[in-house]
């Protein structure tokens, strides 16, 4: 990974905070992760298994702690580049998905998304910058914390159930995902 | 770099403007203040000749309570026409209020986005609009009849029972058919744009057998007067004879009814028993106060039976917990059509919606989109060029 800041798009944002390790997480990266206040004015909920069977209570994503304690920094369009650049990008994306790739092109950040709409969109607007998947941020987290397996498992299961994502079968690290699961 | 939106035809977008202002009912004036602008500001951005500023558009779409997407978003799947509640506000009355007005502005942006997906995945939805039906000076119960008789035969539904009647909307005629919460008095809504077509939003709080009556009587209303809007108050009114009439002849054919009368008559020794009423109540979808009625009307029980019946406190839900027959009560949610669901699960996976695009037009959160998704989606199968397939389409109206 770069040493460039991190920008999350609100589908990898669930996923995160949806492993139970999000705090972990933010701490194994070596410089600032931030999500862009479109995001976080998003309704967003993560699942958790109640007692029915096949049944689920959802539970709000809640980042007051994370932004508080400026793990997690809530950055906002500035610049009449930045809302130039919203805008173009919101005729074809969701505000929140504009938002984050604006201030990731203009200021020059990694953005974290698994969306397919997203990762195309900014690949055609700014090939130099770098896309990161859930799964590239998983991995990495694996390896540089040392995580014990049985909390790797925890984690990825959690995304599974309380995210409900799965990666794609053609996502380049499948195969560590479908290793961890085992 | 310019400082004005340019990638943007700024009339299409003035327009889009202007007609979300107007749904919201605020004056220029009023939003020309909030902006800090001149009136005569506002009017020349409504108009296009103006190319707004990203931070107007920005603060426009935060009075508006609407995204920046969804305005700019190719193509305008509204038109030329004047928006619903412009229409609507001709019928209400002073007393309705904000409630039904914002219940309209709704509607409207849920039949903008059926379109919408309609576009990305290049299924229109074909309309079959039988000619106007006149009621003129017809006496407008039999006229129901005859009316409800020519559309069974037209839709070849014969005189049965009906399953899923939103579906032959769909299908066979071409009307947009949604559930949504509206207040408690409004069973339903029916407006007609050219753009969006004939559209018929029914209140989903209301329990499932009311739906499908509501269903049926706004549907008389696009027989008989298709481009007036409607609102369906639950109360007697004269002038809703004809639709309540066509209602009841159109879900419970006589000669159908009649026939299974009889064979119930006639494998009970010619005695007729409540449990026996509330399994044909359950069979044709009604209430069983409403089968009992259209009985009576028929002849088949003798009037005043649900007089007698209500005397006697004859308790209809505790009775259908006993003979095992499930009451099926409204809900508070969004009841968005198999066919909307499908396209919209379609766009995304063709890479035509991002994710959060998905989860605003499913009308939910992002995890619930994903539940969506995995109802279409078999993840276990991948084609050659490494993406899933999703289950095919279901449009009757598409050629093979």
């Amino acid at each position: 990974m770069s040493e460039r800041w991190v920008i999350f798009d609100a589908c990898s944002l669930i996923n995160f905070y949806a492993s139970g390790f999000f705090e972990s997480i933010l701490s194994s990266f070596k410089t600032q992760s931030c999500i862009v206040e479109q995001v976080k004015k998003e309704s967003l909920f993560v699942r958790k298994p109640s007692d029915l069977q096949s049944m689920y209570d959802y539970d709000p994503i809640i980042l007051e702690r994370y932004t508080q304690s400026g793990q997690l920094k809530l950055v906002k369009l500035e610049t009449e580049i930045e809302k130039d650049l919203f805008i173009k990008l919101a005729k074809r994306l969701d505000d929140g998905e504009a938002a984050t790739i604006a201030l990731a092109v203009t200021r020059e950040m990694d953005v974290v998304t698994d969306d397919k709409k997203a990762i195309q969109t900014l690949n055609e607007e700014a090939p130099n910058i770098e896309t990161l998947t859930t799964l590239d941020i998983m991995k990495d987290w694996c390896e540089n914390t040392l995580m014990r397996k049985e909390d790797i498992k925890l984690a990825l299961e959690n995304i599974c159930i309380c995210a409900n994502y799965e990666p794609r079968k053609n996502h380049h690290l499948f195969q560590w995902w479908t290793s961890q699961l085992i | 770099m310019s400082h004005k939106i340019n990638s943007q035809d700024p009339l299409a977008l003035g327009r889009r403007l202007q007609k979300a202002r107007k749904s919201l009912g605020f004056t220029q004036q009023w939003v020309a203040d909030h902006l800090k602008i001149a009136r005569t500001t506002l009017t020349a951005i409504e108009k296009g000749e103006r190319v707004i500023r990203p931070d107007e558009l920005v603060q426009l779409a935060q009075l508006y309570n609407e995204s920046i997407n969804r305005l700019l978003r190719h193509p305008d799947a509204s038109g030329q026409s004047e928006p619903f509640v412009v229409q609507f506000r001709k019928t209400l009355s002073e007393t309705d209020g904000q409630e039904i007005e914002h219940a309209i502005h709704e509607f409207q942006k849920l039949c903008e986005d059926y379109v919408y997906l309609e576009f990305l995945t290049n299924s229109p939805l074909s309309k079959k609009y039988p000619p106007v039906y006149e009621i003129g000076n017809f006496d407008p119960v039999k006229r129901a009849e005859d009316v409800a008789t020519a559309e069974r035969n037209r839709l070849g539904l014969d005189d049965g029972t009906i399953a899923d009647f939103a579906k032959i909307l769909e299908n066979e005629v071409g009307i947009r058919i949604l559930g949504m919460p509206l207040p408690s008095k409004i069973a339903g809504l029916f407006a007609y744009s050219e753009n969006l077509g004939a559209c018929i939003a029914i209140n989903s709080k209301h329990p499932v057998d009311r739906q499908l009556m509501s269903r049926i009587h706004e549907y008389a209303h696009f027989l008989t007067h298709r481009m007036k809007v409607n609102i369906f108050v639950l109360k007697k009114s004269t002038t809703e004879r004809f639709a309540e009439a066509f209602a009841r002849f159109f879900l419970m054919p006589a000669s159908g009814l009649q026939r299974r009368f009889h064979e119930i008559k006639m494998t009970k020794n010619g005695v007729i028993t409540p449990a026996d009423l509330l399994g044909l109540a359950d069979l044709y979808f009604v209430s069983f106060q409403t089968l009992v009625f259209r009985l009576e009307e028929l002849k088949l029980l003798p009037k005043g039976t649900w007089d007698n019946l209500s005397e006697q406190h004859f308790q209809v839900r505790k009775a259908q917990d006993i003979l095992g027959i499930s009451q099926k009560g409204g809900t508070n949610e969004i009841n968005l059509p198999y066919r909307y669901r499908a396209m919209a699960v379609q766009a995304w996976n063709s890479g035509k919606l991002s994710e959060g695009q998905l989860a605003k037009i499913l009308r939910t959160d992002r995890v619930h989109a994903r539940e969506i998704i995995d109802n279409f989606i078999d993840r276990d199968t991948i084609n050659d060029q490494g993406e899933e397939f999703s289950v095919v389409f279901e449009d009757l109206s598409q050629p093979i």
